[in-house]
């Protein structure tokens, strides 16, 4: 059953039901107070007045939308999805509205406290709501982009140091308004601002403090995946933080928490970690880096959000952003590069694949592997973190994206157009490198002018072809000409 | 069928509404306040059900001339097996065939679909494409990606895109050393690119749209050409990179082996060698999925292109060294697989030997990932090999039995 039947059959079903508390609304229709329905609805509720009153016609129509949702699906139902759920969700928010009237006021001559969060839409789809598209300026938006780039750059957020030395981390959990891509804005839940979240690095031997500030409107709590922390710091639901209150997560750094780990909520998890509350907790060894040999440092945190009020997570990003805004690699050839990807997605796994390369695996979880393991396609679940390497011995833009290839695409792109879990790392050629008598190298670097001629000679047949793919070509036949080019291009 | 009783009944509901609402007004008396009350409601509870259903009416009868946007799922079509004789594409197919099989003609004769059935045999047995061979030495490949019907499973037909008039494309089986020109035709309505899954190509090779050649238009052509170097050895695949959730789905992928040795080329056309001494038996199965019936998620799973019972059946002898390739072809779906009465070993991934083999029951198999696992046959008899995802060992609407899928035999003798 797709989400869209799913909608519409609620939407069906709510009519109907609003139409059952309708037959009973003699005082709403005639211009009274919505409390006196409530009471009239409950005394005709203990008479028997009420079993006359329940609408056969209302629950043959409930059992014909039954009937209709059970229905195989057909593709044209989807095409009318999108006008109906506007229907259904609207309703959806009436009848919220008024049980929540209701609740409130049982409750108020119950005298009991209702802890609820306030009912709204969202409290009934697990997704982001929609925010305006002009609620973001551009100069915003740049600076959302700059810290997706900064995240993948590993910089990370500078602690406070306290008398006793202990590094102290401040997370201020926060509704805030995010950018995805072009003009869709969500309202999303972020710390300090951003989604991920700072990332946070301390060292083996340190004594850190993460203050957990909680400006939600609900209860939160952070989890931290592969380091094992005092039980009472572990973030789980008893512990959670009330909204307007804070929470120092203390422990001391040991040498079995080295590596790339995340960091993410534990109350409520798939709504609050797909709204935005996840980021990635970096342990370095007590002397040196972990990764000695590495020449550029890579940080990939994958997180996801639900959009458009539909079930499943649709939208797929890295460090906070889908393709295009996501934060794009840029590397020399001949680097040595380390790549570090945290899935913080809530429900679904990923298969990453790099395009032009081997790499090798080289830790998982933080832990190293005795031998690593060459492949080009890694599958990260929920809250694993993987480490692979690679030498980016071959020049030009090579794509890194989830080879899952729903999660490529952004949900009201066209067909055609890329999004979502992908973005480029690109090589630039150096003219020392590729001189290097690497065998791979040499087959590389002949081939590269085979491969600008055979697109010469294709470009005769193909009327289509862009003189800027020859100009790329071309470019990669002199490794000289191609730096300057690439080097203009970057800036 | 049952969708037009529905609506009928609707209509009878909705006509009946209309006449109690006349007949509640028209019994209204102004000299009755209350029951006037009463009735209105009524009224307005009759207008809001009308409301609802003519908005569901209405919405259900504009939505098929309302169809802008293509669906990401396959037209599926009546298989009819007393229909007229469908011109197969082949792998010389043209302009003109592809053309054909893009028309009306969607039935399969039964001669078609044994075709159809025996070509996921011949993949499985990787019995590879014929390259030409060039003045200088280079083999050239012709990839010819069009659309045809192609059967799943007895009663079901999709219409297919795909390399060579196959889903998998033909197995392109290549030496290190080799210089390979593929020329991929595209007689597609769309653009499509074909991107070689696992190959260090160079960058302008790598077929992606745009980057830095642009997609293969339809009635286009481009030719792929690249160096076999020792990095490629192994299992690979190759597909489109255009539109590539729906692309893939459709059909258009298919494999490429690279081997170490050049002797393993001597007779490639017509049966196998194992790339490797160690082992006797080499096969291959691509475990792909596509989309019938306008569902969302993937409900057909295959084989080779082919689902329960018309995946192929695997014949070995007892005491055979088997190497068995597996590539997860599907755009969106991790796979699970299980050989009944045997440990499998896992040798390879991504065509890459793993420095510790690892022996396993069950083969967990991300989507394009490729393995390479090996077994002995060292009990005779006819084992299952299938997912262990239950949702992926039937059909769809196949009402004859209850298996299918991605599940095949394998008989030891």
């Amino acid at each position: 059953m797709t989400n869209d039947q799913l909608w519409i059959g609620t939407g069906c079903m709510i009519a109907c039901i609003l139409g059952f508390y309708l037959y009973n609304l003699h005082s709403l229709l005639w211009g009274q107070h919505l409390t006196r329905w409530l009471r009239q609805l409950q005394r005709s509720a203990r008479s028997n007045r009420f079993l006359t009153l329940i609408p056969v016609k209302t629950i043959a129509l409930l059992v014909l939308c039954l009937l209709l949702i059970s229905l195989p699906s057909q593709p044209m139902l989807a095409q009318s999805g999108s006008s109906l759920a506007n229907f259904s969700t609207s309703s959806i928010a009436t009848v919220a509205l008024t049980l929540h009237a209701a609740r409130s006021e049982q409750a108020s001559t119950r005298d009991i406290i209702l802890n609820e969060p306030p009912l709204a839409t969202n409290a009934i789809t697990p997704g982001v709501l929609d925010a305006d598209t002009n609620a973001l300026s551009k100069a915003a938006i740049q600076a959302q982009n700059q810290a997706a780039r900064n995240m993948m750059n590993e910089q990370a957020l500078q602690p406070k140091v306290l008398a006793n030395g202990t590094k102290q981390f401040t997370l201020t959990a926060a509704p805030l308004v995010w950018n995805l891509y072009e003009q869709k804005n969500v309202q999303g839940w972020g710390y300090n601002g951003q989604i991920s979240g700072p990332l946070l690095r301390a060292k083996v031997g340190d004594t850190i403090s993460i203050v957990l500030k909680n400006e939600l409107p609900e209860p939160t709590s952070l989890g931290f995946s592969g380091i094992s922390i005092p039980a009472d710091m572990g973030g789980i639901p008893q512990h959670s933080v009330a909204p307007h209150a804070s929470f120092q997560y203390t422990f001391t750094i040991t040498s079995d928490m080295v590596g790339t780990h995340s960091y993410f909520s534990t109350t409520d998890m798939d709504k609050q970690i797909n709204h935005g509350l996840h980021g990635v907790l970096l342990i370095d060894p007590a002397q040196g880096k972990e990764y000695p040999d590495a020449d550029v440092n890579a940080l990939f945190d994958i997180g996801s959000f639900v959009v458009d009020q539909k079930v499943e997570e649709n939208v797929f990003t890295l460090n906070g952003k889908p393709y295009p805004n996501s934060p794009e690699l840029s590397i020399q050839q001949g680097q040595h590069v380390l790549v570090r990807i945290v899935n913080s997605s809530a429900e679904s796994f990923h298969a990453m694949h790099l395009h032009g390369y081997t790499f090798k695996l080289v830790a998982q979880d933080g832990h190293h592997l005795n031998k690593p393991v060459a492949m080009n396609v890694i599958s990260v679940a929920p809250e694993e973190t993987v480490d692979i390497e690679f030498t980016a011995n071959a020049p030009g833009t090579w794509m890194f994206h989830c080879h899952i290839l729903d999660h490529t695409m952004n949900p009201d792109d066209d067909a055609d157009e890329m999004g979502g879990l992908m973005t480029n790392f690109v090589v630039h050629g150096t003219e020392t490198d590729s001189s290097k008598p690497d065998d791979t190298m040499s087959s590389m670097s002949s081939m590269s002018s085979m491969s600008s001629m055979s697109s010469m000679s294709s470009m005769s047949s193909m009327s289509s072809m862009s003189s800027m793919s020859s100009m790329s070509s071309m470019s990669s036949m002199s490794s000289m000409d191609h730096t300057s080019l690439m080097n203009e291009m970057a800036r | 069928m049952m969708e037009q009783l529905l609506i009928a009944c609707m209509l009878l509901l909705f006509t009946w509404m209309i006449i109690k609402t006349i007949k509640q007004i028209s019994s209204l008396h102004i000299y009755e306040p209350h029951a006037w009350k009463q009735k209105i409601d009524r009224v307005v509870i009759g207008c809001l059900l009308m409301t609802v259903l003519a908005s569901w009416l209405i919405t259900t009868s504009s939505m098929p001339t309302a169809s802008a946007d293509r669906m990401p799922d396959m037209p599926d079509m009546d298989a009819s097996t007393t229909g007229t004789t469908t011109s197969m594409s082949t792998a010389s197919s043209t302009d003109s065939s592809s053309t054909a099989s893009t028309g009306a003609d969607f039935n399969l004769t039964d001669t078609a679909m044994k075709q159809q059935n025996q070509s996921a045999v011949r993949l499985m047995n990787e019995q590879a494409l014929s390259p030409t061979i060039l003045p200088d030495g280079t083999k050239q490949f012709v990839l010819n990606a069009s659309t045809f019907t192609w059967s799943l499973y007895p009663g079901k037909v999709m219409e297919g895109w795909g390399f060579n008039g196959g889903i998998p494309g033909s197995l392109i089986r290549v030496t290190v050393g080799d210089q390979v020109d593929i020329v991929v035709n595209n007689h597609l309505d769309e653009p499509m690119t074909v991107h070689w899954h696992g190959l260090q190509v160079p960058n302008a090779m790598d077929g992606v749209p745009g980057m830095p050649n642009p997609a293969i238009q339809p009635n286009g052509s481009f030719d792929y050409k690249f160096t076999v170097t020792k990095q490629m050895v192994g299992t690979h695949w190759y597909h489109s990179h255009y539109d590539d959730d729906f692309q893939v789905d459709a059909g258009m992928y298919g494999a490429i082996i690279v081997d170490d040795q050049p002797a393993t080329q001597a007779n490639q056309s017509t049966t196998a060698t194992p790339a490797s001494p160690s082992y006797d038996v080499d096969k291959l199965f691509m475990l792909g999925a596509t989309k019938v019936d306008g569902a969302d998620p993937e409900n057909v799973f295959t084989i080779n292109g082919k689902a329960y019972p018309y995946t192929p059946q695997m014949d070995i002898q007892k005491g055979q060294r088997v190497l068995l390739r597996l590539v997860n072809a599907s755009a969106e779906d991790y796979h699970a697989i299980t050989l009944d009465g045997y440990t499998l070993t896992i040798v390879a991934e991504d065509g890459q030997p793993l420095p510790d083999p690892q022996q396993v029951s069950v083969v967990s198999i991300a989507p394009s990932e490729t393995l390479d696992v090996a077994f002995t046959a060292t009990r005779a008899g006819d084992w299952w090999f299938h997912s262990t995802i239950a949702s992926e060992l039937s059909n769809p609407d196949d009402t004859a039995d209850n298996m299918g899928g991605m599940m095949t035999l394998v008989h030891v003798k």
